[in-house]
């Protein structure tokens, strides 16, 4: 996407979290570059995979 | 009622479902009395808070997640949560737009067409002899 409403940044965060939910290893490390490249912290993507997955579980139990 | 059934209730009311909505696990986790269901709500109301990411950011990460999940009921938590903490409607749009992975998408149609290729070449000296 070339300029998506939440950034760059955000949009690629976004991308990550649903990659490493969809269990896409090619996809995380193509997100996961793109983040280094914009200068993303690890702490965010961490915590971003962390949601991902925990919204994940509580879907899995509930539902 | 035990403590188990209290903090399921609690964790539905907290999803705006109906507080004596059960499915199988939850039966299951409310008649076992599972010690893991307070350790799940924690876990559940730590992902809408974050050291690194803001929470406008937590609630459309959860957003794209319920919405590539199929989940109805969290895709209205997450969607309620996010306007809540600002986000606007382009946004949230953009949030449910992030519904699949674009690489794996590609990676599974190329491989298709790969394996098509393939298949007709290994079967045509076959009916080519016929």
């Amino acid at each position: 996407m070339m300029k998506p409403v939440t950034g760059k940044e955000f949009f690629e965060l976004m991308s990550l979290a649903v990659s490493a939910v969809n269990g896409c290893e090619m996809c995380v490390n193509a997100h996961e570059d793109s983040l280094i490249k914009l200068g993303t912290t690890e702490e965010r993507i961490f915590d971003a995979v962390r949601i991902a997955s925990l919204v994940t579980a509580t879907g899995k139990i509930i539902f | 009622m035990n403590e188990t059934t209290e903090v399921i209730q609690e964790i539905l009311e907290s999803l705006g479902l109906d507080k004596n909505y059960r499915t199988d696990s939850l039966i299951l986790l409310e008649t076992g009395e599972s010690k893991y269901v307070r350790d799940f709500k924690l876990n559940f109301t730590s992902t809408l808070t974050s050291q690194f990411l803001n929470n406008k950011e937590c609630g459309l990460i959860g957003l794209s997640i319920a919405v590539n999940n199929n989940n109805k009921a969290l895709t209205n938590f997450f969607t309620a949560y996010a306007e809540k903490e600002g986000a606007s409607a382009a946004e949230i749009a953009e949030a449910v737009g992030v519904l699949h992975c674009w690489l794996l998408t590609m990676f599974s149609i190329v491989s298709a067409i790969l394996r098509k290729r393939k298949n007709t070449a290994r079967y045509r000296p076959a009916y080519g002899c016929s």
